[in-house]
């Protein structure tokens, strides 16, 4: 079957009104989240898990995405209108964005950031359509070996862009893979890490330590709280055109950050906010009038806004057409799959096309709702961003322990949640970050079999990982991405002996 | 992932308490998996046993620890990181509230006790305010998880 056919059943499934009603439930939960600040895409989306347990899988990821490019939406109209990111992947909108509100020009940036997003979106999708077949059946050819490698490529890849230092970054990795290990191993059947508990044996669920981490620890440091006064801006939508010039500004850095986006996406370790940041610091570089930016420059609204939605999207294609999910989003979406009884892969594209075909019908619509929620609705949303924490929190902690108590209707994981909550929390305030954790332990156990596999194969010989393109060329990057910045360090330490009372840089 | 913060600083004399106790707690958490590990049986590269994958990444993780344990000791950069123990203590103590409460007290009563603790860890916080707010919240839950997707949780004390 071609694939306009394919698509065409797909849109046939994602049409039902449950799929429908469920898509609409994502992308305004998404914008709803992206629009919150502090509350990121990950805890909503570990938020609805539990949920997802009584949908067929899928409605269940059909919502789950929604919510992820949903957020990217929402998080523009916060930086715009509050100054604040309401997701990390539009913190870089505030520049421009804020300063084109300050100028009375709020509803248009507004209008060209949703705009750009789509434009991004829609991309992005195009890609995912055309390539995720290509891609899956090149990844067919793949053997263990290369997974493995694939995988210490992702998770080196997300401790290398994770903030603070590099070691603690993988650090955070290797304790998230130790944490993925609790429970029965399934090829020697060992429990591990369980002490005899009944409820450890089948491991720590995803959603619980998703919702610890990324729950917990915001409730307790969150400081800045958000206050603006909506009224200084008119959000008409006839204020929301964009002048001529606006558009003829806009037109290239849209298509670049897409195109940058959508590589970025596809990148393992890299996603929305690497793609955000790089577009707008291409679009400066690139400027015939770079001093524009920092001073509304509606350029630095667009080719963000349109990189992240990319990004957003072609995220995807790793996770479902090769099984590896290059970022803590999609590993967590992963996760959402597997519990569903889907291993993604390239067995998902022949076993589970219809599901594949849906979500990507999916997106179209949801982009679409998007659009038509955030353009003429997005007073509305401008509101939420307003919601004081002592409102917010209290919420977010019975939304956590209701969701988590309801998929066992056992109190034993509320203790959990936040037992690893704190845990979590302490991470934070030393900087070890908790989504190169989240990635180490959903790719955990996936990595033990495959590692095993590989050397079933390759009879205990390390040189089955080095004998295959694939998996040489990504534990080549690896070693030079772990070996550089050692060479660097040494070198700089070096260097400024003579000078140690004058602030020798140390690394955290 | 913000770019606000950056890897470098300006070391000080004072001693980076913060950092010398995680990586301590990082090199425990290893030695412990570790040391577990063992037990699990280590079998051989060939045909690794339940323990193979969980030593090698605790003896990663060892060495790493020490390795910040290293740094922070012979480049200490001590971050002002205020500490709320105040909501600490009420997101903590919400969070026991609702593990207690559901099974006997059932969902409202516990939702509106875990959302008027949870509140205070707020100084602005008040009281009818927050009982109002967890009133809301209840009727959404139940909504959400009783009505719509059937879940078997006790609603009311007592009884469903």
């Amino acid at each position: 079957m071609d694939i306009l056919t394919l698509l065409a059943n797909g849109f046939a499934t994602a049409f039902t009104p449950v799929n429908l009603f469920y898509c609409f439930v994502g992308v305004t939960v998404g914008t709803f989240i992206g629009v919150l600040p502090g509350v990121g895409a990950m805890l909503g989306i570990a938020l609805l898990l539990p949920v997802t347990f009584y949908l067929p899988p899928e409605t269940a990821i059909i919502m789950l995405a929604g919510i992820y490019y949903g957020g990217e939406y929402g998080g523009a109209i916060t930086s715009i209108l509050v100054n604040v990111p309401g997701s990390t992947s539009s913190a870089i909108t505030t520049l421009d964005g804020y300063r084109m509100a300050k100028q009375g020009r709020a509803a248009v940036a507004l209008f060209a950031s949703a705009a750009a997003s789509f434009i991004g979106g829609s991309i992005g999708i195009i890609l995912m359509t055309v390539f995720s077949p290509a891609i899956s059946r090149f990844a067919l050819s793949l053997n263990s070996a290369d997974y493995f490698a694939i995988m210490v490529l992702g998770l080196v890849a997300g401790a290398l862009v994770a903030r603070g230092s590099l070691v603690k970054g993988l650090i955070a990795v290797v304790i998230g893979t130790l944490f993925g290990m609790i429970g029965t191993d399934l090829s020697t059947g060992v429990q591990r890490y369980a002490f005899g508990v009944p409820e450890l044996i089948g491991g720590l669920s995803v959603a619980v330590v998703a919702m610890a981490l990324f729950g917990l620890p915001e409730i307790i440091t969150a400081t800045a709280e958000p206050k603006t006064d909506l009224s200084r801006f008119s959000l008409r939508l006839r204020d929301m055109m964009p002048t001529r010039e606006d558009f003829r500004r806009s037109i290239v850095p849209a298509g670049r950050g897409s195109a940058l986006g959508s590589i970025l996406g596809i990148l393992p370790g890299t996603g929305a906010t690497i793609a955000s940041f790089l577009s707008y610091t291409a679009e400066k570089r690139l400027s015939r009038t770079p001093e524009r930016f920092g001073h509304g420059a509606i350029e630095g609204v667009v080719g963000p806004e349109a990189a992240n939605n990319a990004a957003a999207q072609t995220s995807f294609i790793p996770t479902l057409a090769i099984g590896i999910p290059g970022t803590p989003t999609m590993a967590l979406m992963l996760g959402a799959l597997i519990i569903q009884g889907i291993q993604p892969g390239p067995d998902m594209m022949t076993l589970h096309a219809d599901l594949f075909w849906a979500l990507i019908a999916s997106f179209w619509i949801g982009n679409v709702m998007l659009l038509i929620l955030n353009i003429p609705l997005v007073g509305l949303w401008a509101k939420l961003a307003n919601i004081p924490y002592r409102f917010l929190f209290p919420s977010i902690i019975c939304l956590i322990a209701v969701g988590v108590y309801s998929s066992t209707l056992n109190t034993f994981d509320v203790y959990v949640v936040l037992a690893i909550g704190l845990f979590g929390f302490g991470m934070a305030i030393t900087g070890f970050e908790a989504a190169p954790f989240l990635m180490g332990f959903i790719l955990g156990p996936m990595m033990e079999e495959n590692l095993r596999r590989a050397m079933q194969l390759g009879r205990g010989d390390p040189a089955v990982f080095f004998s295959r393109p694939v998996s040489l060329i990504c534990l080549t990057i690896v070693l030079t991405a772990l070996f550089i910045p050692a060479v660097r360090i040494l070198r700089r330490r070096f260097a400024r002996l003579p000078g140690l009372r004058n602030g020798r840089p140390g690394f955290r | 992932m913000s770019i606000t913060r950056t890897d470098i600083c300006v070391p000080t004399r004072r001693t980076d308490w913060n950092n010398i106790i995680a990586s301590l707690i990082v090199i425990a958490i290893s030695l412990a998996f570790g040391y577990m590990a063992v037990g699990y049986g280590i079998g051989s590269t060939r045909q690794m046993g339940a323990g193979y994958f969980p030593l090698a990444l605790s003896i990663i993780g060892g060495v790493l620890g020490v390795l910040v344990l290293i740094r922070t000791i012979i480049a200490p950069c001590p971050e002002e990181q205020p500490v709320d123990l105040r909501r600490i203590l009420f997101v903590c103590a919400a969070f026991v509230v609702f593990a207690l409460g559901i099974a006997p007290m059932g969902l409202f009563a516990t939702i509106i006790a875990t959302t008027v603790v949870g509140s205070f860890a707020h100084r602005e916080a008040r009281l009818h305010e927050s009982v109002l707010l967890g009133a809301g919240l209840a009727v959404a839950i139940w909504l959400i998880f009783v009505v719509l997707l059937g879940l078997p949780m006790r609603v009311l004390p007592g009884g469903f």
